[in-house]
């Protein structure tokens, strides 16, 4: 017993590293259970993953805004006076956010929600414009003339939609609320009179632990 | 008897942790020497190659450095795409790192950081949104890029929260200069003149702590967007100040805006500070810690000159010299100084509470009344804490010294563009490019060697 008492102290002192040591080699080995699972949602389910801008949230801000410019007086102005239902155009909504959002499918869900109101018509964007436009050119020289469609004969957009995305972060260690806000405005294309601003504000609180086993 | 089992099993446990730990230490070097040199000579194939094969070597510990490593040789590459890639792994790994784990804090308790997965410095967290805007800048998608650089005032105001304000990276003038230039080139010439503002007063912070002063042309930047919005007051006041009178003029023009990378960035090396700290009984303890230190790897100073000749009529080229915009060396030396001194020492600092858990230990065993076993359990703690101590020197080591700006405004059209090193000696690039009108091209340029 003397002899083991003698590389006792040592020994004792190397047990100090090893404890933390098993415990790590532990872990490590029970992390390795993970495994990957699928499981089918309808495309409409809102699934919040990373708290960032998704599609729930654009197809969501789309239909609100929407129903809200729609309602409106300027559409029976405009029908009253022009004796036609106003044509609309959507622009550009610029991203002026603190993340990469895809600014293509919220005008599309725009576009999308106006067409479906059956309350205004609506014209190509401008890639689809250029796009009709070759097409058309193209038709002068191959087209059967009955067939052949006119250049001049477009309809040009009485109002233009169009905005920006905009985000406040507000952070506090794990814990972040993020605020975006998404403006939108109804242009005149004659006179540059704004004929609609609305706003549609979305809020989202986003929590990381700071800390795990 | 059972006692004495588990004594052996905790030493080879123990030992062979040290042991791993130890071979864990031999780090990345070897395969490195290669990589840099192929970054040197410009070889970015051959240097992301050497990377990709040794993802190993960097360690799971590590893999943020692994893909911050090839996020930025892509980025030299000029593929931006796959660039953009990396970089963003890297970002959403750092976010995934603020959950950090206690048993691993613990083991780092008494080991030491290298235990610990690396999530980066604070100013190398920054730089992978600054890259990331500059890959966007590149592809001309300046929206994509002011994301980027709203992110980097994002973080940059989280962590001054954490050092109550007191820590010197507060503020980034170069990419404040970068944004301003993306606004104007989006025609969003208030938000431009904003961010030149903005970028102008960090420069004053910059040229106390890091010794870089504000490019000479940020002045007329300043006075040109005043100008354009209407705000006479300032572009008065920035006018004063040299910046170059601006008239509004219906002349279409555009720029060039030449970024440059000058030299390999600083790594991080051990230094072994004796530190001395009483204990209970008022007797004081003179130990060494192991801290890392940034060392800067650019020798002398380097420029580039900027020579865009328009390729319908080459002999009317304009040229400008570039400038020091942000000095990464010394950034990063402040903000670890910073680091270590604001968070890491005044918490206590591993090496400290290791220290006592030693003492504690030492104490223990002279309860103990045999004399050999007391010296041998000392000596044996000594050097395990001795062994155990040491820095962790991670870094992210593709970074360049120095960021260089040279800007020049010239008609819009196709520009044959050559940047050299200012003592001529040496080429950087050689290409051509659009200038649009109202517009910013960007050519970036690496002499990292």
């Amino acid at each position: 017993m003397s002899t083991m008492s003698t590389i006792g102290g040592p020994l004792k002192a190397l047990r100090i590293i090893a404890a933390p040591c098993l415990l790590i080699g532990v872990m490590a080995l029970a992390g390795c259970g993970a495994s990957k699972t699928v499981q089918r949602v309808e495309a409409d389910q809102a699934i919040d993953l990373s708290g960032e801008w998704n599609n729930t949230d654009s197809k969501l801000v789309a239909e609100e805004m929407i129903k809200d410019v729609l309602s409106r007086p300027w559409v029976a102005d405009y029908k009253a006076s022009h004796n036609a239902p106003p044509t609309v155009i959507v622009g550009t909504v610029k991203n002026r956010s603190t993340e990469h959002i895809q600014t293509i499918p919220f005008t599309k869900n725009l576009e999308r929600e106006l067409i479906n109101s059956g309350r205004v018509d609506f014209v190509a964007n401008k890639e689809e414009r250029t796009e009709v436009r070759e097409e058309r050119a193209d038709q002068q020289e191959n087209a059967s003339p009955e067939t052949m469609k006119k250049f001049q004969k477009e309809t040009g957009a009485d109002f233009l939609l169009r905005g920006d995305i905009t985000s406040i972060i507000d952070q506090e260690g794990g814990d972040q609320v993020k605020y975006y806000q998404v403006n939108l405005e109804l242009i005149n294309m004659e006179t540059n009179r704004k004929a609609w601003i609305g706003e549609k504000k979305i809020k989202k609180f986003v929590s990381q632990s700071g800390t795990k086993l | 008897m059972s006692g004495s089992t588990i004594d052996r099993k905790a030493l080879w446990v123990g030992s062979a942790a040290l042991s791993l730990f130890l071979i864990s230490c031999a780090g990345t070097s070897e395969f490195y020497r290669d990589v840099e040199r192929n970054i040197s000579t410009g070889d970015y194939r051959a240097a992301i190659m050497g990377i990709q094969s040794n993802q190993k070597a960097y360690g799971d510990k590590s893999n943020v450095l692994y893909n911050l490593d090839l996020g930025l040789l892509y980025h030299y590459a000029g593929n931006s795409d796959s660039s953009n890639f990396f970089l963003f792994a890297a970002e959403k790994e750092i976010g995934d790192l603020y959950t950090k784990s206690i048993s691993l804090a613990a083991a780092s308790m008494i080991l030491n950081d290298n235990v610990l997965p690396y999530e980066g410095e604070d100013f190398e967290k920054v730089l992978i949104n600054v890259f990331l805007a500059l890959n966007y800048a590149e592809k001309d998608q300046p929206d994509e890029a002011l994301v980027e650089a709203r992110k980097v005032d994002l973080k940059l105001r989280e962590y001054a929260k954490q050092y109550d304000g007191k820590n010197t990276y507060r503020e980034d003038a170069f990419i404040r200069y970068i944004a301003g230039v993306l606004y104007e080139s989006d025609g969003q010439v208030n938000d431009a003149f904003i961010s030149y503002r903005k970028a102008y007063e960090t420069y004053k912070t910059y040229e106390k702590e890091y010794g870089t002063k504000a490019p000479s042309f940020l002045l007329d930047d300043l006075v040109r967007t005043a100008t354009l919005v209407s705000f006479n007051d300032e572009a008065e006041k920035y006018t004063a100040l040299g910046g170059k009178p601006y008239k509004r003029t219906k002349k279409p023009a555009g720029t060039i805006l030449l970024v440059s990378y000058a030299g390999n960035g600083p790594i991080k090396e051990e230094i072994r500070p004796t530190v001395s700290i009483p204990d209970n009984e008022g007797t004081i303890h003179t130990f060494q810690i192991a801290l890392p230190k940034f060392v800067s790897r650019l020798t002398g100073s380097r420029s580039y000159e900027l020579v865009a000749a328009p390729v319908r009529d080459p002999s009317k080229a304009s040229r400008a010299a570039s400038e020091v915009s942000e000095n990464v060396t010394a950034i990063a030396a402040k903000a670890l100084d910073d680091r270590l001194g604001m968070v890491y020492l005044k918490s206590g600092g591993r090496a400290v509470l290791k220290f006592l858990a030693a003492e504690k230990a030492k104490k223990d065993l002279k309860k103990n009344d045999n004399e050999l076993a007391n010296v041998l359990g000392s000596i044996a703690i000594d050097a395990v804490v001795g062994a155990t101590e040491r820095a962790d020197l991670r870094t992210w080591r593709t970074l360049p010294a120095e960021f260089q700006l040279a800007r020049l405004n010239v008609e819009p059209g196709d520009y044959t563009v050559r940047v050299a090193s200012s003592d001529g000696r040496q080429l950087v690039a050689d290409r051509t490019i659009k200038v649009k009108n109202g517009r910013t091209a960007f050519v970036i340029v690496d002499d990292v060697r």
